[in-house]
């Protein structure tokens, strides 16, 4: 874990509401995601949409499925 | 005029039609194009990307190893790409996907936050259309027009009702970058 998620997940930890603990949740994701850990990002957007299906996890959550969802059918068949 | 691009990130993300609207939209406008994906060897959760030069001359060649303008999704295209953009030349990256910021000085670095965006616009489609829009407002090499005319082209005709959403997208990118 990077200093930044590990000071996230401190904060998760002792989020007072739902909104709150939601958006950390997506912070805490997207910078999985900006370091490649695709599953743990993936994982964080989950937990921020069931606390909070408003948030901007919801679509990131959307847009990070998409990537996952993605078959290279040409590999096989150029 | 001739202009080299390569946009690159995770297939999925919108980046092989993201070129291939911009090579249509260049048809339209009369140009000379070529488009030419590539891809990583993962099947899934890969790397992707493709290369589109627009040109009123004739193109000798689709395969480049520098250019006008790169669009980067993700740090590996991010780090592949940014030591291959011309002098002068532009970068457009993601800031969400990457965690290492673009070093380059010689060239125009723009960030654009296409996430936030796409929340904004409530539908996540909307990603590339949104990175389109801000790379035409930085190099603006076929008019809006002749986009919408190439999605048109793109786009089978049941998902034609969406062009209107596509168009604000690519107007919210011009507007963020």
């Amino acid at each position: 874990m990077s200093a930044e998620t590990e000071r996230l997940t401190a904060q998760i930890n002792t989020a007072a509401t739902d909104a709150e603990r939601a958006s950390l949740y997506y912070k805490r994701g997207r910078a999985f995601w900006q370091a490649g850990d695709k599953a743990a990002a993936i994982s964080d957007y989950e937990h921020a949409a069931a606390l909070d299906p408003q948030s901007e996890a919801a679509t990131a959550l959307e847009l990070a499925r998409d990537v996952m969802n993605f078959y290279h059918r040409e590999r096989f068949n150029p | 005029m001739k202009e080299e691009i390569v946009i690159a990130g995770f297939g999925g993300q919108g980046v092989l039609s993201m070129g291939k609207i911009l090579a249509y939209a260049g048809l339209m406008n009369d140009l000379e194009v070529t488009w030419m994906p590539s891809y990583g060897p993962e099947q899934r959760g890969g790397t992707a990307n493709v290369t589109v030069i627009l040109s009123d001359k004739p193109i000798s060649s689709p395969v480049l190893d520098a250019y006008d303008t790169a669009v980067v999704l993700n740090q590996q295209s991010l780090d592949k790409f940014e030591s291959k953009v011309k002098p002068g030349g532009t970068l457009l990256y993601d800031p969400s996907g990457i965690h290492r910021l673009p070093e380059r000085t010689d060239i125009t670095v723009v960030p654009v936050d296409a996430v936030a965006a796409t929340v904004e616009l409530k539908n996540a489609k909307t990603y590339n259309m949104v990175l389109l829009g801000a790379l035409l407002k930085h190099r603006p090499v076929v008019p809006i027009d002749a986009v919408l005319r190439g999605l048109k082209k793109t786009l089978p005709e049941r998902h034609h009702h969406l062009i209107p959403l596509n168009e604000e997208a690519i107007n919210k990118g011009m507007s963020i970058a």
